[in-house]
């Protein structure tokens, strides 16, 4: 790779680092923050290889779908090593990562009603700032579907937190 | 009540922390000269970082320098590895500020539930194969990748070997090494989901077999046990962001087991559609020898375990206040065998108690969980402060 190649990274990894970093420490349970560094690697690692596939459009929502499946092989690799899960991961019954992490009960509740993928689409709009355009890149589906997700995806987050609060 | 955004906006864990790389500069320097493929070594990394709390959690215990004095002369200690110092164990030892940090000292019990007699079980002394690149062709050639593995490394790391067709084949030559398959070249595919197959998909019964069928033909001299299948459907992604491919696959992981013991090691397989391999990957070690080093008891062990969390908080000068103390009643205990290096670079597979108890949280939920200790007799294990002595048998 030339010059060009090595100022274009350079210029993805100062704009986009930290959001990428924010995204991973949202995401980082069961590993630890002693990891977060590494993962950061790892993901601009992939960009840098696959660099002709960033989209000029869409270089965020691109490094977050890369850093997502980062985060993926990482807990693959942790819970290949289960026999640490004494001292890093939480018992059976435990609540989400994500749950662990909100202390609003009521938002909690309704967070925990949603399925894997609402819940994702509503985090990564409300946490990463993703709109409908990056979300249908960053789930390899057309801006439109994604609106589409979206919208239901809020809509039961609503519902159900109507239920949750307490009058 | 407040917008529905902005209470969820409050409550983002990264809120008020952003990310901050330490060298930018540095990091980009460092990625844009690395060679091709050099990602692999972070994983390891990050495995091995794990597998140093693990030696760090079950060994702190056992103090500094156990000799061995007559017992039997015939087994020396085993020197391990040093682990102390890694990220990943200071980590679990005082865990940094943040809510998704467990953090309480735990004090187990195992009263009548756990036995006071040490059983039996063989350690087993790995023979990891001697040419990687030979091994790597030997098993690429298993999967139908034949070509000419390359050193993608330079260091003999890591091996790669590539078929005109796309397929893949990857041997990483670090500590136990490990195989992959992949029916295409390795690509990034951002998007996996758990929604219902695409396409029609092979029997949880041929999957099995199929894997059964391809570790014969690897010859390798463990065997695999306790199968966990699921389903999952990837979609890979085009420069342009739209959708290219989107697959199901049936998928298989089984524990790597050892005269009916199970290991640390895990064997996974892919098969999607016509019963097309998709991918595949596992360990790479031969059984050299075994030993029968005396063990302690599961209830001796709980002992340690108690040890290995005073030493883990009294040792802690970082940690603002006292963890909170979580009473934990242990009611249960197995063996599995588990890797560890020594001193000599030789790799190990170690009988570990994994005990199975119940407790009541610092929020009052009942919970259980699972906690590991190493289950040699502490008189036959040698931690060094030092990397450059060995006894090993």
């Amino acid at each position: 790779m030339g010059s060009r190649d090595e100022d274009r990274f350079a210029r993805l990894v100062h704009e986009h680092s930290s959001a990428v970093g924010s995204y991973l420490r949202r995401r980082l349970y069961p590993l630890t923050t002693s990891d977060l560094d590494d993962l950061v690697e790892e993901t601009l690692i992939v960009v840098w290889r696959r660099l002709d596939s960033v989209p000029d459009d869409a270089e965020l929502p691109w490094m977050l779908g890369v850093a997502r499946n980062v985060l993926r092989n990482a807990r693959r690799s942790k819970n290949r090593r289960s026999n640490v899960e004494a001292t890093l991961t939480p018992p059976e019954n435990a609540a989400s990562a994500e749950d662990s992490v909100v202390a609003d009960t009521s938002v909690r509740g309704a967070l925990a009603g949603l399925n894997d993928d609402e819940r994702e689409i509503v985090l990564l709009h409300a946490w990463d700032g993703l709109d409908t355009h990056a979300l249908g890149v960053y789930f390899s589906i057309s801006t439109n579907a994604a609106a589409v997700r979206l919208s239901r995806a809020q809509s039961r987050f609503r519902e159900l937190l109507s239920t949750t609060e307490v009058h | 009540m407040s917008d529905v955004d902005d209470r969820l906006a409050a409550l983002d864990p990264a809120a008020g922390q952003p990310y901050e790389h330490r060298n930018l500069d540095a990091l980009i320097s460092r990625i844009t000269t690395e060679p091709r493929r050099a990602a692999r070594r972070l994983w390891r990394n990050i495995e091995i970082k794990i597998a140093g709390t693990l030696v760090v959690g079950s060994l702190i215990a056992a103090s500094t320098i156990a000799l061995v004095q007559g017992a039997a002369p015939t087994l020396p200690a085993l020197a391990m590895q040093k682990a102390a110092g890694t990220k990943f164990a200071v980590a679990a030892q005082a865990p940094e500020a943040g809510p998704m940090q467990p953090y309480a000292e735990y004090v187990f019990s195992g009263g009548l539930a756990l036995s006071t007699r040490a059983p039996h079980s063989p350690s087993y002394r790995l023979a990891i194969p001697g040419d990687a690149s030979q091994e790597a062709g030997h098993l690429a050639g298993v999967f139908g990748v034949d070509a000419t593995p390359l050193n993608s490394n330079g260091d003999g790391s890591d091996w790669l070997v590539k078929s005109e067709s796309g397929a893949a084949f990857d041997y990483e030559n670090t500590g136990v090494p490990q195989w992959y398959f992949s029916s295409t070249s390795p690509a990034i595919a951002p998007a996996m989901s758990s929604s219902a197959p695409v396409n029609p998909l092979p029997s949880e019964a041929t999957v099995a077999a199929d894997a059964q069928r391809y570790l014969a033909q690897m010859g390798f001299s463990y065997g695999l046990s306790s199968p966990n299948f699921s389903t999952s459907t990837t979609s890979s992604v085009a420069a342009n962001g739209t959708s290219q491919l989107t697959s199901s696959t049936e998928d298989v992981v089984f524990d790597v087991n050892v005269d009916g013991v199970a290991t640390d090691q895990t064997v996974s397989f892919s098969v999607g559609e016509d019963n097309v391999l998709a991918h595949a990957s596992g360990p790479a070690f031969h059984l050299d020898k075994s030993y029968g080093y005396p063990l302690e008891s599961p209830a001796a062990g709980v002992r340690q375990l108690n040890a290995a969390q005073k030493t883990k908080f009294s040792s802690s000068n970082s940690v603002a206040s006292p963890p909170p103390v979580i009473d934990v009643a242990l009611s249960h205990d197995s063996i599995t065998l588990q890797t560890y290096e020594l001193t000599d670079a030789t790799w190990w597979l170690l009988p570990v108690y994994r005990y199975r108890g119940a407790y009541s949280g610092t929020s009052g939920v009942a919970s259980t969980g699972t906690w590991d200790q190493l289950a040699i007799d502490p008189t036959y294990v040698q931690i060094n402060n030092t990397s450059t002595s060995a006894s090993t048998p």
